[in-house]
C-alpha cells in the first residue's frame, strides 16, 4: 500500500475574503488532539445486519485503516443507507448504499426535510445553523433521488448523510453523476455505491512540495470540515455475472470545463490509500485486487446498461 | 461467508459461543461457565445479557437456538458483567471451545501473554498492557500484522485467559473506535467479586 497522505492534525485557514459576505463565516480552526473512543462489542441487531446486508453486501462494511486516528465515529444503520460518521469532522467518511431500479423509480417528491441526526450527540454532529449562509450546500453523500418511497427519502435528509459541497459541483457535474450511477441499477442488477469526502493536497505526493499538511476549510458553531475532495465508488455486476467496479474523485468545487465522467475515473486503490478506508474488505483477494488496482471503466455512459 | 462456529448450537453448551438476550437482541460471546452453590452460572457482558434493561429475569438464548438456555440472576450495578443461571435440564461442559479446560483464576499482570475465544473473532492472541483497578488493557503482540484483529463486535462476554495455564484473568467487554485493534476488560477477580461469585 502506498503511504497514506492525508495529514489531519493541523488546519490552515482558507479565507476567500475577496467572494461575497456569505464566505466571511469561514474561518481558522486548530484540531485538538483526536482521541479514540470506545465502543461495546455486541454484535449488530437483525435490523442492522440486513441494513448491512442490502447496502454495503456481503464483503463487509469499510475498514478504518488501523495506523490512523480517526477520533471518535459511530456506523449508524438505515434502511436506505449505512453510514459510518466523524464525531470530530461533523461529516460521513463513508456512506453505502445498496439498491436496484425498484428502490428510485418511481419516485415520490422531495421534501427537503433536513434535519440533525438524532442518532448522534449534540456536540458531535452538525447542526442547520452550521450551514446557514456559508456558502456551501447540504451535499448528500446518499443521494435523496436514489430513493423512491416518501420514507426513505426523507431519511436521506438527516445532515448525518449530508457534507458541506460546493454549490457548483453539488448542483451540476456530482448531479449528473450520480443520476449516471443511479440509472446503472436495473430491476435484476442491483448496485453498491460507497460515497465521501475526503481530505487530500497533490502537493503532499511528493516529497519535494509535502509539509505534512492538507489544508481545508472548517463551517459554523461545530466546526463542520469542508472535504477538499469527494469519491464515489460503485460495485456491481456485469452480464456474465461477474463484479466490475469504477470510482470517482472530484474536486470539492466546480468541476474543470470540458471534465468528462472518464475524467474523473480513479483506481479504488487510489481512493483507499488516501482516504484510509477498505471498501468491501471480506472481498476476495485476488477479486479486490483486480478491482481495485486500475481504474475501472464506466458501466455504460448513459442510462442503459 | 465463511461459517461462524461460535454461533451454531453444540450438544453442550460451552463458553465462547454465541448468546444474546432476545430482548435486547445484540450477540454476544458466552465467556464463561462457572458452578457455585448448585447453580451453574454463565458469565459474559452486562450490555449483551442485559442491554440497558434492568435484566433481571430476562432470558438468554443462543441466536440460532429455539430455547431459552439460562435466566439472568446478577447484574454489576457499576461494571459491564453480568451473570445468568443455566437452566436445570441445559447440557453443558465446563471448557471453552477451542481451547479447552480452563485454569485456576489468576490475577492480570502487565505482559502477560493471553488468549481468548471471541463468538465473532475465534482465538485470539494478544498481551496486557496496562491494567488500572477495574480495567486491564490487552494489545496484540508486538509483532501482529497492523490489520490482526484482537476483537470485533460480537466478542463482549470473552474472556482473557493467560496463554499456557488458560487461567482467567478478565473479561473483554469494549474495544477502541477507529484504529488499531485494543480490548477492555475487566481483571477476572473483580467480575467475581462484582457478581458475588468468588
Amino acid at each position: 500500500m502506498r503511504p497514506f497522505l492525508r495529514v489531519r492534525h493541523a488546519v490552515v485557514a482558507l479565507f476567500l475574503l475577496s467572494t461575497a459576505a456569505s464566505f466571511s463565516q469561514v474561518r481558522l480552526a486548530v484540531r485538538p488532539p483526536i482521541k479514540r473512543q470506545r465502543h461495546a462489542e455486541a454484535a449488530l441487531t437483525p435490523d442492522e445486519q440486513a441494513a448491512v446486508t442490502k447496502n454495503c453486501g456481503e464483503n463487509g462494511v469499510p475498514k478504518l485503516a488501523p495506523d490512523q486516528n480517526f477520533g471518535s465515529t459511530t456506523i449508524i444503520y438505515r434502511k436506505g443507507y449505512v453510514l459510518e460518521h466523524s464525531a470530530f469532522d461533523k461529516i460521513p467518511l463513508w456512506v453505502c448504499e445498496g439498491f436496484n431500479k425498484t428502490q428510485w423509480d418511481p419516485s415520490s417528491a422531495r421534501t427537503d426535510n433536513f434535519r440533525p441526526d438524532p442518532l448522534l450527540k449534540p456536540g458531535e454532529r452538525s447542526e442547520l445553523t452550521d450551514y446557514e449562509k456559508k456558502g456551501f450546500d447540504r451535499g448528500h453523500m446518499a443521494p435523496a433521488a436514489d430513493f423512491g418511497s416518501k420514507d426513505l427519502k426523507n431519511e436521506s435528509f438527516f445532515l448525518s448523510n449530508m457534507a458541506p459541497q460546493a454549490p457548483k459541483l453539488n448542483r451540476v457535474f456530482w448531479k449528473n453523476l450520480e443520476d449516471l450511477v443511479r440509472k446503472w441499477s436495473t430491476e435484476t442488477s442491483p448496485i453498491i455505491v460507497y460515497t465521501g469526502g475526503f481530505f487530500f493536497d497533490p502537493k503532499e505526493e511528493s516529497p519535494a512540495t509535502a509539509n505534512g499538511q492538507v489544508e481545508f476549510k472548517r463551517i459554523g458553531k461545530n466546526n463542520v470540515a469542508v472535504p477538499t475532495h469527494f469519491y464515489k465508488v460503485v460495485f456491481g455486476k456485469n452480464d456474465k455475472g461477474q463484479m466490475r467496479a469504477v470510482a470517482f474523485v472530484l474536486e470539492n468545487k466546480e468541476a474543470p470545463k470540458g471534465a468528462t465522467f472518464e475524467s474523473v475515473i480513479q483506481s479504488i486503490e487510489w481512493i483507499e490509500d488516501h482516504t484510509g478506508i477498505t471498501f468491501m474488505p471480506d472481498l476476495d483477494t485476488a477479486v479486490s485486487a483486480k478491482l481495485k488496482h486500475t481504474p475501472g471503466k464506466l458501466f455504460s455512459a448513459n442510462a442503459d446498461q | 461467508m465463511p461459517t461462524n462456529n461460535q454461533a451454531l448450537v453444540f450438544g453442550k453448551l460451552r463458553a465462547g459461543l454465541q448468546i444474546f438476550n432476545p430482548q435486547v437482541a445484540r450477540p454476544g460471546t458466552l465467556g464463561f461457565l462457572l458452578s457455585k452453590g448448585g447453580d451453574t452460572f454463565i458469565i459474559g457482558a452486562k450490555h449483551v445479557l442485559t442491554g440497558t434493561r434492568p435484566g433481571l429475569g430476562d432470558p438468554i438464548r443462543q441466536p440460532a437456538g429455539t430455547s431459552d438456555i439460562a435466566i439472568v440472576r446478577r447484574v454489576s450495578a457499576t461494571l459491564d458483567c453480568a451473570a445468568a443461571v443455566l437452566n436445570p435440564d441445559q447440557k453443558f461442559v465446563l471448557e471453552l471451545l477451542h481451547i479447552g479446560v480452563p485454569g485456576p483464576a489468576l490475577t492480570p499482570a502487565l505482559g502477560m501473554r493471553v488468549i481468548k475465544v471471541g463468538s465473532t473473532t475465534g482465538v485470539t492472541e494478544g498481551v496486557i498492557d496496562r491494567i488500572n483497578d477495574n480495567e486491564v488493557t490487552v494489545k496484540p503482540l508486538r509483532d501482529a500484522p497492523l490489520e490482526y484483529q484482537l476483537t470485533e463486535h460480537g466478542d463482549s462476554g470473552s474472556v482473557w485467559l493467560e496463554r499456557d495455564s488458560h487461567s482467567p484473568v478478565a473479561m473483554h467487554f469494549s474495544a477502541q473506535s477507529g484504529g488499531a485493534s485494543v480490548s477492555f476488560a475487566i481483571p477476572w477477580p473483580v467480575v467475581l467479586t462484582e457478581l458475588d461469585l468468588l
